[in-house]
């Protein structure tokens, strides 16, 4: 069972780390596809028609990726409405934050499978490529954030530490 | 109201609007062949999503009707890129026949295979080009300008083939991004020039009659399939009376439309000759023959040369 | 519809009690909605997505990027420089310099809690030192934020202008006086402040230090110029702009000032991220609690309730303000902007108000809820980096936001206050 738990939030940091790398290109890639088209516009007169489209799709997949890691350090604002002496209380509510956000990614997870599936024929308008290079994102991140409740559901009783962003 | 359908567009519920005209007249239809039984509730102005989402909605049974343009249909079912090749129709009149006639009967049943029930196509208007830049009268007037497309291959793949700079872009951002001079014209219908106001933005209206804008009355299968029969027989009939009314209306208000683009300063021309045009469109024509079927586009070329 | 209502106004609240992070709270208040509506789920994925979809919203990460790099490449450090020899000879003058230094970061930033962090960092110890109290020190980092996203660019304004299809760039323009006259009514109180307590100005700066500290924040000073120019030349959406500023300030981190190196730029992009991530996922996601509502055609009835009251204008529109001003002191600004846009806009045609007038308003009272306690970014930025409690930068901040008030109220209903500078470019 330890062993259980030690793979769960082993596999929940790694990948946490791995995706906030990742988004770190991911964000330098977007700004240089759009440097691009900026410059293609002002000196070419001639933008290319798929810079705009790529962005905003490289975009959706950096909100909700980075969101979860978001979720493993816990960093998305939440209203502190208990106060900090009730140590007890704060325990039992993580854990039921906790089981919803499992929730929460139960359904991203769902919802996202189903959406993907009943949207698959649909192509880009300007590249011209599957629908679901925009729409993998939802089922993604969905795993992702179960991945890292489960994690703090079972984990250490304190949240997985803030490292490196704060 | 024992039934109630919601009916989802884009642009906002004004009086002059052909979307929203076809809505009401669509509301106005059903609500008095069925009193009290049915209600249509009405959802303007991107309230439910933008055109693609509406229709993805129709898609899921979320939504129970919309209207939406030919482009973003076509983005679901191919073969309608046939609706929106550049230099088609000559006139509305052979949009009505192709789009009521057999090949518009052979679309709709293509899109009832993705789950959607079309009521048939209100019209849009021809869609013009407006530029900042130069009238459009030859071909070589579109080359260099930064047209704003709709993010629909068939238009950027026609504007490439005029030598223009097509810039897909969603329709909220256009009207700042033609103001700024980001670009520098759009292809709209020239009612839509009118109700958003883009005579203050932009100074030439040139009638390209490039494309006819079929504005397409869409139901959810799933909905649909709900209804008790004589109400999906009366959803039909009120969509086919809607349409007649709609089309009618925006044929009437043309006249209008054109006379208030004049006074608020736009110069408007006409193009030298069609047949220019058309000649430097062919690859178009060549490169979506494929999705849209070589059997359907000669069939829809025949109907439209045989008058 | 009730029961939707129901589950919406009940389950919201309460999963906040439980400190369920707002983003989660509102994704799993639609989620319960769409559940008890019968709605099909796919909705909720499709929304998440749609909410990000929108080319305009991308100026966001890139002006919160373009903030940060700023702050790490020293930008900030000279524009409080270039402040300190300005005005620090008055009464109250480190103060004026902390909000002088707010506005000109706040000309390059787009973002409240950015241009808090910034400003506050350099200034409350600075000012601790020269006999301020901390608590009010803190307080003014925090107000002086809020200067952040007045004067353009400014993501409200981007998130107002893509919920209302207003331009986003006449949005900026009619945040310019707002903010100017915010700056003044802070530094105003900075003199009220220092007399009362006596605290003594310092030297006045000589012409070499003035232009030894010019000097340094010469290009820092360029950015505005570049941002705004790169607008209203026709050269650049504010998008584009968003990108400029981040390449400019990467250009002079790395480059001029090479306080910027591989070895930080990894931490302070990650730190970017993550205050674009709290804002965008809440932004994807009130999308479908929006749409929600929509569907259940709640706004409308709203509206239509409150349509009695638009014979009375002046009370309409105080009541109205009020009401955002309570929003605003428990919500996200941003969420509750896309949440409530759908019923504000017909308000606002209701009262015959200009978009742009009307918008500015909204974004501008929205974003005094960034520094109302208790849910506030600029505040929790503050008492981050004060090691101040919430309740103890209260007290100051009182005051000030009495200011931002009679600035919002001079924005309702004074139209040239927002529509003056406007309409030199309309
Ligand atoms: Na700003
Ligand atoms: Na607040």
């Amino acid at each position: 069972m330890r062993q259980v738990v030690s793979l769960i939030t082993t596999t929940s940091r790694v990948l946490s780390r791995l995706v906030a790398y990742f988004c770190v290109g991911l964000i330098y890639l977007i700004l240089g596809l759009l440097v691009t088209q900026v410059l293609m516009r002002y000196f070419l007169g001639a933008p290319p028609s798929w810079t705009e489209e790529l962005a905003i799709i490289l975009f959706a997949w950096l909100v909700l990726l980075y969101a979860t890691v978001g979720l493993y350090e816990g960093f998305h604002v939440a209203i502190e409405s208990i106060p900090a002496r009730f140590e007890r209380l704060h325990r039992w509510a993580d854990r039921w934050v906790a089981a919803l956000t499992i929730l929460f990614g139960w359904i991203t997870l769902t919802s996202g499978i189903a959406y993907v599936d009943r949207t698959v024929g649909q192509k880009t308008a300007a590249l011209q490529i599957p629908i679901e290079v925009l729409y993998l994102c939802v089922p993604v991140s969905g795993a992702l954030f179960i991945l890292h409740g489960v994690s703090r559901l079972i984990g250490p009783a304190e949240p997985a530490p803030e490292e490196a962003t704060s | 109201a024992e039934i109630e359908l919601k009916l989802a567009w884009l642009t906002a519920d004004s009086p002059t609007d052909p979307y929203a005209i076809t809505a009401h007249a669509f509301k106005k239809e059903l609500e008095a062949a069925l009193p009290g039984r049915v209600e249509v509730q009405l959802f303007p102005n991107r309230q439910l999503g933008d055109d693609k989402e509406i229709l993805e909605g129709l898609q899921f049974g979320t939504i129970d009707m919309g209207v939406i343009t030919n482009a973003v249909v076509a983005n679901l079912e191919p073969t309608y890129q046939l609706v929106d090749l550049p230099f088609l129709f000559g006139s509305a009149g052979q949009a009505h026949e192709v789009l009521d006639g057999p090949v518009g009967q052979e679309l709709a049943a293509n899109l009832r295979d993705d789950g959607v029930v079309s009521l048939g196509a209100a019209e849009g208007g021809f869609r013009n080009m407006i530029n900042n830049t130069r009238p459009v009268r030859k071909p070589e007037d579109v080359e260099g300008v930064k047209y704003r497309t709709m993010q629909n291959p068939v238009f950027i793949e026609m504007f490439s083939a005029l030598g223009g700079s097509p810039v897909p872009m969603a329709w909220g951002e256009v009207f700042t991004a033609m103001q700024q001079g980001t670009v520098d014209g759009l292809e709209i219908p020239a009612s839509v020039v009118n109700s958003n106001n883009y005579a203050e933005v932009t100074k030439y209206l040139s009638f390209t009659r490039h494309t006819y804008s079929a504005i397409h009355l869409l139901m959810s299968e799933r909905s649909f399939d709900r209804l008790p029969e004589d109400v999906q027989q009366a959803v039909l009939d009120a969509g086919h009376a809607a349409i007649a009314e709609q089309r009618q209306a925006v044929a009437a208000a043309e006249a209008d439309v054109v006379a208030a683009l004049k006074d608020k300063g736009m110069q408007i021309n006409e193009i030298d000759d069609v047949g220019a045009f058309r000649a430097k469109v062919g690859p178009v024509y060549e490169r979506f023959e494929p999705t849209i079927g070589t059997e359907l586009l000669d069939r829809a070329l025949q109907a439209v040369s045989s008058n | 519809m009730s029961a939707t209502l129901f589950v919406l106004a009940l389950g919201l609240p309460l999963m906040l009690l439980l400190r369920v992070p707002l983003a989660f709270a509102i994704g799993l208040a639609t989620i319960g909605a769409l559940w008890t509506a019968d709605i099909d789920m796919m909705i909720f994925a499709q929304r998440m997505v749609s909410g990000t979809q929108s080319f305009s919203l991308l100026a966001i990460p890139f002006f919160i990027l373009a903030g940060d790099l700023m702050t790490a490449g020293g930008i900030s450090r000279r524009l409080v420089g270039f402040a300190d020899v300005l005005v620090r000879h008055r009464t109250g003058g480190l103060g004026m310099v902390a909000v002088l230094a707010a506005a000109f970061f706040a000309a390059l930033s787009g973002s409240a809690p950015a241009t808090t962090a910034a400003i506050g960092a350099i200034m409350i110890p600075e000012m601790e030192r020269r006999g301020y109290s901390r608590p009010f020190a803190t307080a003014l980092a925090v107000a002086g934020g809020i200067i952040g996203p007045m004067l353009p660019p400014s993501i409200p304004m981007v998130v107002w202008g893509v919920m209302s299809e207003t331009s986003i760039s006449q949005l900026f323009l009619a945040g310019v006086m707002p903010g100017i006259l915010l700056a003044l009514g802070l530094m105003a109180l900075c003199w009220h402040h220092a007399r009362k307590h006596e605290i003594a100005p310092q030297p006045k700066a000589s012409r070499q230090e003035i232009w030894a500290a010019f000097n340094s924040a010469k290009w820092a000073l360029c950015g505005p110029v570049i941002v705004l120019g790169g607008i209203y030349g026709g050269i650049v959406t504010p998008t584009e702009a968003a990108i400029v500023a981040a390449v400019f300030a990467l250009v002079l981190g790395f480059g001029v000032y090479r306080e910027l190196s591989f070895s930080n730029i990894v931490p302070v992009t990650l730190g970017a991220l993550k205050t674009m991530t709290i804002v965008m996922f809440i932004i994807a996601l009130a999308n479908g609690f929006g749409w929600v509502m929509a569907f259940e055609r709640i706004p409308g009835q709203v509206t239509q309730s409150l349509e009695r009251f638009a014979d009375t204008p002046v009370l309409y529109l105080l009541m109205i303000n009020l009401m955002l001003l309570v929003i605003g002191c428990v919500m996200d600004n941003l969420a509750a902007m896309i949440i409530l846009a759908s019923f504000l806009v017909p308000i606002g045609e209701q009262l015959g108000m200009d978009p742009v007038q009307f918008g500015a308003m909204v974004a501008i009272n929205f974003t005094i809820g960034m520094a109302t306690p208790p849910f506030g970014y600029t505040i929790f930025v503050g008492a981050a980096i004060s090691g101040l409690k919430i309740g103890q930068i209260a007290r100051p901040l009182l005051p000030m936001l009495g200011v931002m008030i009679a600035v919002l109220l001079l924005v309702a209903f004074v139209p040239p206050v927002t529509l003056s500078i406007v309409d030199l470019l309309r």
